[in-house]
């Protein structure tokens, strides 16, 4: 008995350790690009050190002295809201019908639906650039925050999803007390899942912040840079020479981009962690 | 009421129903049409044409096709493709499930050791591949410095360059993305509906934990495992772009070992303006994109229960 | 009546839509947040001036006295506004907006393999009209760089300086391995040799200090027109190697294995500058970047010469987008840093000299910081055998040249494969 439960302890104990070292190979990026955001360049492409032995604050005034910083959160920001709320408030519309009424054609549309949230958008993404092109949309966010006001398939799916869940009996008295569809709703369906606009809403921001494709492809000048496009064009380089990587400087950027996250999930961990769970079991 | 045939008024509020389901629609309608059916038909059109960057074209059948069909570098760039996929989608799902049932075996602190292992998949690709690519640097890496203290043998392996190593750096990224995150903690919720009372029979059979796990554990959440994986391969399609790009470049380095179709597309369209061509290979991926697609509803038919 | 709702319903999601649209391009036109935030880095607005937004893929020194875009705003009372692109993307953006007609930016520095497209589409103006009554020298160019905009039917870019590409070395490491400084007439094979003797290697026999760094994506061209390849052919404007090529990258792989060069590597990093290299091949601007932040005594010499003494020039052009709103803004702009201080200026801050004659002789280019440096005859050297090459092909099919190069120099092909692979590709390419 006595040996049964030291070998159970054993177990434990095995398993945290398992624990501890998958931790540090998990963080362990994280950690690189703190650390080096604070070396300097020479330092950073000579030695591995975690910790800085020349300590410096140089690159992150770098970042916020010699680039237009707050312009590209103002653009990630701007992108990241626009998108968010358009696609919540269309993909919401979309979703209502298709998971509380009967009509013709509704299951062709669903498969549809169902059918391109396979497309990957990669492969679509030259004919839209000469379409965006020809009507003059390139160089702005208007390619992705548009095309975001015209329901996401997957937002769609995941919005059905939810409304499915919520009891019927609900429309009908609501039908009696004399409400419109319109009337359902807004005063039925969009009070009672809250936590579902919320739960979307906190992932498609983490999408558009992290988003990198897209504005690859559609956005040429500093103007309408987003900070994924910055960390691969402004902060990339030493001034005057383009073919040093200020990796430093990289790293920096980087280390201002991933506190957002950080901070998302540390105060909102509910809606970040319960929504990614519940999005992918339902997906 | 509604079976009473020809009665006016019920066919009224039938039309109307439906009107009003059209009207709910429409948003997605004008989305669909104009963002997806659209360039779908347009892409074919490109692909038949000779069109640069700056927009001149004239038309030339099939050409793009019986070039790209003779060019070694589409053929390897098709097979990368369809190999990372799949790998990606494998590698990503174990490492999801280990995560998970670490996470699920009740400890202290695993508060933190949540945060620790899905904090990496909500930060931007873009950031983990320049994290990487200096992590796996060869001069000031720092798995080379690890494994130098471990050895005590002065490392510098060419991780990324090197062709040897060059998958298994890929991968090991591939852990940190969103899609193994968001994997890890669809599998918590599927492992903890796992029934205790199955465990206890086993346990009372003596059985080991690797027995469990595939007896009871892996059968349990087969379809979570199963439409996860799936689902993962089209975020490997989507998302290898933005890994790829900046870890390894449009060229795929080394020797176009890691230049997945996405990648060719860019460099074709933007670095040598054949935007024509570039049409061609969004063609093929699209029909790469499709038969995994298809793939997908074949399997989720058989394993995801759709209440309809 | 419920119709009506989703009509209502409907025109409440084109408005969202549209205040989203308007959010998006309200600040395309109205640029004062943008301007704002700038202001940071471009210092006070100057009020009553114009704006002009200038594209080029150099950060602009921090230093604001060697940052001519600055001291033109002062001269000028216009505003410029400086969009870096990096140069792995530049020529491919540049085309983007050109293709698109984009007006965002007023002056583009424009590449060698450009102009003559962007002159043909229509996407950049002639300067003609405004030239006629300038104090711009436009007949005292360099020649080989007056060349590349002839046959153009007009003037549309000019040029912005004359950069070359020279050895740079660590005296230091020269002193200490006991071998002489190279100078102008160093020939190729001194400079193996050199390398091989600069070496550094630990215990374990990995290398500490290597002898060379790798050519950078300018400098393999160098070594390879050395070799007596072509590269370029003007009247085709066909990419044109072979023996050469093969030849340079062979040597390239034996000193990789040797350990004489670094392999490429995902962390690129300048081991000269960290004093982990005693030679390297690059343009003439990193004596601007350098200056005096080395830690090290550092001097300059022409590359070593093989079969024929080769380098690329380099420049770019300053030409008005056709489009741009601000011409003649845009040309007061281009005025200035064409002129005796705006010249001056880029000379003192990148080490590049002026490709206009009369003010490169004035030698503004010898870069103060650069204390070390007494060799100043390598420049004048260096432009003399300079040509136009590589930098006349699409950048597509150079960087997969270089990517096929490092994939020889890794091993994973032979150098006659690589050297072959480039060169069909640039077929399809170039063809296409």
């Amino acid at each position: 008995m006595y040996s049964a439960k030291a070998k159970k302890r054993a177990g434990r104990i095995s398993i945290l350790i398992l624990k501890i070292i998958v931790a540090f190979i998990m963080f362990s990026p994280i950690i690189w690009v703190f650390s080096g955001s604070f070396k300097t360049l020479t330092e950073f492409t000579t030695s591995s050190n975690i910790i800085p032995k020349n300590f410096t604050w140089e690159n992150f005034r770098y970042i916020f002295n010699n680039s237009n910083y707050f312009l590209y959160v103002r653009n990630t920001v701007l992108l990241m809201g626009g998108a968010t709320l358009g696609t919540l408030i269309s993909s919401s519309l979309v979703a209502y019908p298709l998971a509380r009424m009967e009509f013709a054609g509704k299951n062709v549309i669903f498969a549809i639906i169902v059918g391109t949230m396979m497309i990957p958008n990669i492969a679509l993404i030259i004919p839209q650039y000469i379409m965006f092109g020809k009507i003059g949309w390139l160089d702005s966010l208007l390619p992705m925050i548009i095309p975001a006001c015209f329901a996401y398939p997957y937002n769609v799916f995941l919005f059905r999803q939810f409304f499915r869940s919520i009891p019927k009996e609900l429309d009908e008295s609501a039908y009696i007390d004399g409400c419109s569809k319109m009337g359902v709703f807004f005063k039925v369906l969009v009070p009672l899942s809250k936590p579902t606009f919320a739960t979307i809403g906190v992932l498609s921001c983490v999408f558009w912040w992290n988003e990198l494709t897209q504005p690859v492809f559609y956005i040429n000048s500093d103007q309408w840079r987003t900070l994924t496009i910055a960390l691969m064009t402004t902060f990339m380089y030493t001034s005057g020479n383009a073919f040093v990587i200020n990796w430093p400087s990289i790293m920096a950027a980087c280390t201002l981009m991933i506190i957002p996250p950080m901070i998302l999930y540390l105060c909102g961990s509910r809606f970040l962690v319960e929504g990614i769970k519940t999005s992918g079991l339902k997906g | 009421m509604a079976n009473n045939k020809g009665s006016k008024p019920a066919k009224d509020k039938r039309i109307k129903n439906n009107l009003t389901a059209y009207a709910f629609c429409a948003p997605w309608f004008i989305g669909f049409i104009c963002f997806t059916l659209f360039p779908i038909g347009f892409m074919f059109v490109v692909s038949l044409t000779d069109r640069k960057l700056n927009g001149l074209s004239k038309f030339v059948g099939l050409l793009n096709y019986k070039n790209m069909f003779s060019s070694p570098t589409f053929w390897n760039s098709l097979k990368v493709t369809i190999m990372f996929t799949i790998i990606m989608m494998v590698v990503t799902t174990i490492w999801a499930v280990i995560l998970a049932m670490l996470l699920n075996h009740k400890q202290r602190f695993n508060g933190i050791f949540q945060f620790c292992y899905f904090l990496p998949s909500v930060i931007p690709t873009v950031a983990l591949a320049y994290a990487f690519r200096t992590i796996f640097g060869k001069e000031a890496g720092l798995l080379n410095a690890v494994i130098s203290i471990f050895t005590g043998k002065n490392t510098s392996i060419n991780w990324l360059y090197d062709t040897r190593t060059v998958y298994f750096a890929v991968f090991f990224i591939t852990l940190f993305i969103y899609n193994t995150g968001q994997m890890m903690l669809t599998f918590r919720s599927g492992l903890n509906d796992v029934p205790r009372e199955l465990y206890e029979a086993c346990d009372l059979d003596g059985a080991s934990a690797l027995r469990k796990f595939f007896s009871v554990t892996l059968p349990m959440i087969s379809p979570i495992v199963l439409f996860n994986a799936v689902m993962g391969c089209v975020s490997a399609l989507n998302g290898s772009f933005a890994l790829l790009y900046p870890l390894t470049g449009e060229s795929g380095d080394p020797n176009g070992m890691t230049q997945v179709l996405s990648l060719l597309i860019y460099k074709e369209a933007f670095s040598n303006m054949k935007v024509g061509y570039a049409s061609a290979l969004s063609v093929i991926l699209f029909i790469v994109a499709c038969v995994f697609g298809i793939g997908i509803f074949a399997v989720s038919k058989k394993t995801v229960y759709y209440e309809n | 009546m419920k119709k009506k709702q989703i009509f209502a319903v409907m025109l409440a999601a084109t408005m969202v839509g549209g205040m989203l649209a308007g959010c998006g391009s309200g600040g395309d036109t109205s640029k004062s947040t943008s301007e704002g935030s700038s202001a940071a880095s471009s210092g006070e607005d100057s009020s009553g001036g114009g704006k002009v937004t200038l594209a080029v893929w150099n950060e602009p020194p921090q230093d604001d006295a060697l940052n001519m875009y600055k001291k033109c705003e002062e001269a000028t009372g216009i505003k410029v506004d400086v969009t870096v692109i990096p140069e792995s993307d530049y020529s491919s953006k540049l085309n983007q907006m050109v293709s698109t007609k984009d007006s965002s930016i007023d002056i583009y520095v424009i590449w060698e393999n450009d102009i003559a497209n962007f002159a043909q589409v229509g996407g950049i103006l002639s300067m003609d009209d405004y030239l006629k009554d300038s104090s711009i020298k436009t007949d005292e160019f360099i020649d080989a760089v007056g060349k590349l905009s002839e046959g153009l039917g007009g003037t549309y870019g000019l040029p912005w300086c004359a950069a070359t590409e020279i050895l740079y070395y660590n005296q230091d490491m020269f002193d200490a391995a006991g071998i002489e400084y190279p100078d102008n007439n160093w020939s190729y094979d001194d400079y193996k040799a050199a390398a091989e003797k600069l070496t550094q290697k630990g215990d374990d026999g990995s290398t500490t200090v290597y002898g060379s760094t790798l050519p950078n994506t300018q400098t393999w061209w160098a070594g390879i027109g050395a070799a007596g390849d072509q590269v370029y052919d003007p009247s085709t404007g066909e990419m044109v190697i072979g023996d050469g090529a093969e030849s340079f990258v062979t040597d390239m792989a034996t000193m990789v294995e040797n350990g004489n060069i670094p392999a490429p590597s995902s962390d690129t990093a300048d081991l000269f500058a960290a004093g982990k290299a005693a030679m390297s091949w690059q343009g003439s601007w990193s004596i601007g970047t350098y200056g005096g932040d080395l830690d090290f005594n550092w001097e300059i010499a022409t590359l070593p010469t093989d079969e024929i003494k080769y380098n690329t020039l380099h420049t770019g052009f300053y030409s008005i987008n056709a489009n741009s709103k601000n011409q003649d803004d845009a040309f007061k702009v281009i005025e200035y840093l064409m002129g005796e201080e705006g010249q001056e200026i880029n000379s003192k801050a990148s080490g590049n000299p002026s490709a206009i004659k009369s003010i490169a002789e004035k030698g503004a280019w010898k870069v103060e910081s650069a204390t070390t440096i007494e060799n100043w005859d390598a420049m004048t050297d260096s432009l003399q055998a300079g040509v136009f090459g590589y930098t006349c092909l699409p950048s597509g099919v150079t960087n997969n040249a270089i990517s096929e190069f490092n994939n020889a120099v890794l091993g994973q092909k032979t150098p006659k494969e690589a050297v072959d692979a480039a060169s069909q590709y640039a077929k399809e390419t170039i063809g296409y």
